[in-house]
């Protein structure tokens, strides 16, 4: 069993396994890009659905159209376990040497690559689990005269005042007049009474107890269109999915910084011999 | 006409004076025509931005790209071989006068891309494929040192092109992060299907992590990689520059 065990280890452990399936992916996203550019409107709802909802829905319908997103999550998967089992062997090996390094710096500097593949691994579970993990509540519009209840809690948003700003410059013309910058105040109720006023930028979510509020769309959005009723439309997310990814990222700046440091040194050295 | 149109036709001029004077093998007035044109780009290229700032302009890599590569060649001229770094040269030329022939159709701004995100995705991805293209030339350039036999070229040439696919792949990675923030902010997602483009850049993304593999752990021979990077250069033009451009017209006040 353990023999077993440390053969499917071995086979995991491979970086001719890891090349394969880089290039596998690769092919499949570009095998993906013409059947997107030929189906858009199969592939666009996944900016706005969950990825489950998604392959039941429209997925499993369009088998066809969707085959290679199937194909291209099998070898995304499979070159998670690889990256994962690769890195977890080098880094066991990295750590139990650890006394060989003369300094912590030299130890970090070889950590550094294995780094960033953990890191892009957290990353990928960042994606994941936000496409998969909490709620994702589109087209939620407030208005100043009606309350909107935050979905699966006890409060309530009211659009308290909507600050719009419109391009002024001379440069492009054709663009004068129109919204480049927008600001709700939103009243939040919550079903003591209590109310508080939280402000939110267009393109700047807020968070507010664990909710992720996104201003997606709002009117005015020019000048012209000043006299219609405000409105914005919020999209309200849930979900640690953005905190992993955001984890991730500084994890491989951290990983490539010391890999750059390393690699500047090598290259030095190399042209210092030619 | 708006300014920034005309500067950056006075910058394909200049790129074009730069490859002609190589033919001539002065490469003392290439580069200085280089420089000028790369002036010029730069200028053209600020304009487009004050002027739409906070917002972006879309389909703006066909026009920033050749100011990226002239960087990238004035830094290899500058640090490593200048007669290894003026080979990039015609290829900013070709590049420069797309656009002019080629523009897409669509320069207004988008509301949704007043997000400082998007900025940097726009000229990390730049910054990044100018390395990748400059590291495809240097491949090639390895490749044809070879079949020479010129010991000297093939050795600049070796250790120059992993070099520009390596801050590639970082200047990539960089924008693909950004990419996903400013799709976080602005849509509440980490990928906007909207266009074909993100699938591009990921498998782009692959392929040069794929090359990284390789190369780091010696696997393959110099020449193999050499004729890696030169495909997956060809990627990049097909997959992240056309998609990029527009249906030939003349030219006119279109940028």
């Amino acid at each position: 069993m353990v023999n077993l065990a440390r053969r499917i280890w071995n086979f995991l452990c491979n970086l001719d396994l890891a090349v394969i399936l880089l290039l596998a992916v690769s092919l499949n996203l570009l095998v993906g890009y013409f059947y997107f550019n030929a189906y858009p409107s199969v592939f666009r709802p996944l900016t706005y659905m969950m990825l489950p909802e998604w392959m039941r829905s429209l997925a499993l319908a369009n088998l066809a159209i969707t085959w290679w997103f199937f194909t291209f999550l099998f070898f995304m998967i499979a070159l998670g376990v690889n990256s994962f089992v690769c890195t977890t062997d080098k880094i066991a090996k990295i750590i139990t040497n650890y006394a060989c390094y003369p300094n912590g710096l030299r130890f970090m500097i070889r950590l550094s690559p294995h780094l960033i593949h953990y890191a892009v691994l957290i990353i990928l579970v960042g994606h994941l689990t936000l496409v998969t993990v909490g709620m994702n509540y589109q087209h939620n519009i407030l208005r100043l005269d009606s309350q909107v209840s935050l979905p699966g809690s006890p409060y309530h948003l009211q659009l308290q005042k909507l600050e719009v700003r419109y391009y002024d410059k001379n440069a492009m013309i054709s663009y004068q007049g129109r919204a480049i910058d927008a600001t709700a105040d939103i009243t939040v109720a919550d079903g003591n009474g209590q109310t508080e006023i939280i402000r939110l930028r267009f393109n700047r979510p807020c968070w507010y107890e664990g909710y992720a509020l996104h201003l997606d769309e709002f009117l005015p959005t020019s000048r012209e269109s000043k006299r219609q009723e405000p409105y914005v439309e919020l999209t309200v997310r849930t979900g640690p999915g953005i905190k992993i990814f955001l984890a991730g990222i500084l994890l491989f700046i951290i990983g490539i910084t010391f890999y750059l440091l390393q690699f500047t040194r090598i290259r030095k050295t190399r042209e210092q011999t030619i | 006409m708006p300014y920034e149109t005309n500067i950056f036709y006075l910058a394909v001029v200049c790129y074009g004076l730069s490859a002609s004077a190589l033919w001539f093998r002065w490469s003392g007035l290439s580069f200085i025509f280089l420089g000028l044109g790369l002036l010029a780009n730069t200028g053209s290229a600020c304009l487009r931005m004050i002027n739409s700032w906070p917002l972006l302009c879309l389909y703006q890599e066909p026009f920033l790209l050749p100011l990226g590569l002239a960087v990238v060649t004035l830094w290899l001229a500058r640090h490593r071989q200048p007669t290894e770094a003026v080979k990039i040269i015609p290829l900013i030329a070709l590049l420069a006068i797309i656009p002019v022939f080629f523009p897409k159709d669509f320069f207004l701004p988008f509301l949704k891309s007043h997000c400082i995100f998007s900025h940097l995705f726009l000229y990390l991805g730049v910054a990044a494929r100018a390395c990748f293209l400059a590291g495809a030339v240097l491949a090639g350039a390895f490749l044809w040192a070879r079949h020479r036999n010129d010991q000297g070229q093939q050795a600049v040439a070796q250790l120059d092109f992993p070099t520009l696919l390596i801050w590639g792949y970082v200047f990539l990675s960089l924008a693909l992060f950004s990419a996903g923030l400013w799709s976080y902010c602005g849509w509440g997602t980490l990928v906007v299907w909207e266009d074909a483009m993100v699938l591009a850049i990921a498998a782009t993304w692959f392929l040069y992590a794929c090359f990284l593999h390789l190369h780091l752990n010696g696997r393959w021979s110099v020449t193999w990689r050499a004729g890696f990077a030169l495909a997956a250069g060809l990627v990049v033009i097909v997959f992240n520059y056309w998609p990029e451009t527009g249906k030939f017209q003349l030219p006119g006040g279109l940028w």
